[in-house]
């Protein structure tokens, strides 16, 4: 990921943004400029021309002795007229060459410096290349005395001072550009002070400290960005909580299972006969067993917290069922237990087998244990309406309708039942069949006695 | 000494039921509230071990539903919440002694007697009567040099007896503090205590009151 700053950037944009319409003012000003300065040389030309015509022909070969006719030397000429003193000046001081010529075509006089020019044509400004140069002219006749004055100028000349004005400006524009991009600099982090306070703010909260995130004034363009952290900070701070409430749970639970260990050990310890001793060791043994269990379970559902199944799969829920009801036939043998499969054949499901094994144990388990001694358990796997559903039900002595739905509480035991477990079971199941977009539903078993749990998983 | 134990966990309720036995008590053992008000009802008990968390009646409303009836029955306390509020709570219900898991049991023990021997307005654990100092928790009795060890249940009879001097005490009550519920009472098993405390300590101590029961007499000397 590419690293920037918007300092850096806005500095850039507001910097190229002033130099791209100083280059345009420029541009338009230099074109301006020229055009004023042509319509100015010509005037000049104008001028040069009228004062020649008052001029009488002594006197405009006067203005041009020495200096051969036809201007033929272009540099000497112009040299020379400046030594010479030749040739019209106006108020510039920049020598104007000019020819004379005879009505008939015949050039009479020219001063030094004018290109070989050819007889204008007409009267009037006339843009001509002459020798390769480009040359502006005017010409102005004299009606009585019958002949022309031509003013000549090269074009070249009227750029130096066009270009000489944009140069200067382009230097004062140029220095200015430092002291624009210091106060533009500074301008940018006072508007950016806000964001300055805010990662404060935020570096500010920890796991402690999740209050919501309080920054006034606060500019519009970051209203947003707060109102969506704060309400990460909400989500966060809930799902913390809730996270603390399950690990304080987690650690009461541990510790009756914990002192049962201690005081069956003490006990033991204590025995004077060795019924007693084997029975409380027994019993030590047993309750290990029984922590483990729930240790286990709690971190199963601590993991389920946040692990999404893994990657899902096409799943014959008979076979699953099949395999969860051999998993535990020793476990109902033992209890005098019938258990058995009732299912529909090529029940399919897309899901995680491991997780869904997992639910699949937990609800055989409980109708194991919470079953009626010598009764019946069946499991049973069938389709309808594009949905699996997995039943498990048992005829024990099931659980009071009002206390049904107290089953999915954590840590919710059956009562007063001899082998009580972790009471996370249906916690567990619950997780797995969300996870798979199901549902769950706790019902009477097994001809109305006991109890039934039904999972529907869309398939 | 019979004790109530209240505690719906099997392992932890079988352990404590054990141990107190070790120590001499006489234990009824109930898995859950409603069980352990009837019990209350029926039996007279020395002393109530609660859990806080049961099934049913949860062992906070039994606690308050006892002293509500007036009753001053010691009552310990055995709870998986330690923090101070659920503590004071505790006490505030009507318990007398708090004890957190997992716990000591020899802790137990000794906390249980403590209260037993406050309940009897003593604070050491002996009891003087004449020239006799009896001290339960060891089963023995001195008179002066002499050490004279009791079995358990001579001890608990004795006991009783002492604190209750001056009350004739019936065969019946005597038996009630002898045995569990689980535990078959012998048809003469009072009358063989009695005739063993009397050869041991003296056959003037205990008095035979016919009809009624036994009794020792109020210390006036």
């Amino acid at each position: 990921m590419k690293r920037f700053s918007i300092r850096g950037r806005l500095l850039l944009l507001v910097l190229g943004s002033v130099v791209i319409v100083w280059v345009a003012m420029l541009g338009a000003s230099y074109d301006k400029a020229r055009e004023e300065i042509a319509e100015l040389a010509d005037a000049r030309l104008q001028q040069g021309a009228r004062t020649l015509l008052m001029l009488d022909l002594k006197r405009l070969t006067r203005l041009v002795e020495g200096a051969p006719a036809g201007g033929g030397d272009r540099s000497g000429g112009e040299r020379g007229g400046d030594r010479g003193g030749g040739g019209e000046r106006d108020e510039t001081g920049r020598p104007l060459a000019f020819q004379v010529w005879v009505d008939d075509g015949t050039l009479l006089l020219a001063s030094a410096g004018a290109p070989p020019a050819p007889h204008p044509a007409t009267d009037g400004y006339a843009t001509r290349a002459i020798d390769g140069r480009a040359w502006r002219s005017y010409t102005a006749r004299d009606e009585r005395r019958q002949y022309q004055v031509t003013v000549l100028e090269p074009l070249a000349v009227r750029e130096h001072p066009a270009n000489h004005l944009a140069g200067r400006m382009s230097e004062v524009l140029l220095l200015a550009l430092a002291p624009l991009a210091l106060f533009v600099w500074f301008g940018i982090s006072r508007g950016l002070r806000p964001l300055t306070r805010l990662s404060e703010a935020i570096a500010a909260r920890s796991a402690d400290n999740l209050e919501p995130i309080r920054l006034q004034p606060l500019p519009t363009e970051v209203e947003p960005v707060v109102a969506a952290l704060d309400r990460l900070l909400e989500r966060l701070a809930r799902s913390l909580d809730k996270e603390r409430a399950f690990t304080a749970d987690a650690a009461h639970e541990l510790r009756t299972p914990l002192a049962a260990i201690k005081v069956q050990a003490e006990v033991a310890l204590a025995a004077k006969d060795e019924a007693t001793r084997s029975h409380a060791i027994a019993q030590v043994i047993a309750g290990v067993d029984r922590t483990t269990h729930l240790a286990q379970q709690l971190l199963l559902l601590a993991r389920l917290e946040h692990v999404e199944p893994a990657a899902r799969q096409a799943i014959d829920v008979g076979r699953l069922a099949a395999d969860g009801v051999a998993r535990h036939a020793d476990a109902a043998t033992a209890r005098n237990i019938e258990i058995a499969l009732e299912a529909q054949p090529g029940c399919v499901l897309h899901g995680d087998p491991a997780t869904l094994a997992i639910l699949l144990d937990n609800l055989v388990d409980n109708a194991i244990n919470y079953g009626r001694e010598g009764g019946h358990v069946v499991v049973g796997v069938r389709c309808e309406n594009g949905a699996a559903i997995l039943t498990v039900a048992d005829d024990g002595d099931g659980v009071a309708a009002a206390d049904r739905e107290r089953l999915r509480d954590r840590f919710f035991r059956v009562e007063g039942h001899a082998a009580p477990g972790s009471g996370l079971g249906l916690s567990i199941v619950e997780k797995i069949a969300a996870a798979h977009g199901g549902t769950v539903d706790i019902g009477a078993g097994l001809g109305g006695r006991g109890l039934g749990v039904t999972v529907r998983v869309r398939a | 000494m019979r004790l109530l134990l209240v505690e719906d966990d099997p392992i932890l309720g079988n352990g404590i039921e054990v141990g107190l036995r070790q120590a001499g008590f006489v234990v009824d053992w109930t898995k859950d509230g409603r069980s352990a008000q009837l019990a209350l009802e029926t039996t007279t008990y020395e002393l109530v071990v609660l859990d806080l968390g049961l099934p049913r009646v949860t062992g906070m409303d039994l606690l308050r539903q006892l002293r509500a009836r007036g009753s001053d029955l010691p009552v310990l306390v055995l709870t998986a919440r330690e923090t101070v509020r659920d503590r004071v709570a505790g006490f505030d219900a009507g318990a007398d002694d708090y004890l957190v898991k997992p716990f000591d049991l020899a802790e137990l023990v000794a906390r249980i007697r403590a209260l037993l021997r406050r309940a009897h307005g003593r604070s050491v654990d002996a009891i003087r009567y004449r020239d006799l100092v009896l001290v339960p928790d060891s089963l023995t009795v001195t008179r002066g040099a002499e050490t004279i060890t009791l079995s358990g249940r001579e001890c608990a009879i004795l006991t009783d007896l002492v604190e209750h001097r001056g009350t004739a005490l019936s065969r019946a009550r005597l038996e009630e503090s002898l045995y569990g519920w689980n535990e078959e009472v012998e048809s003469n098993a009072v009358e063989v205590h009695i005739h063993n405390l009397r050869r041991k300590l003296g056959n003037d101590l205990i008095r035979t009151i016919r009809g009624v029961g036994y009794l020792i007499p109020k210390d006036t000397g």
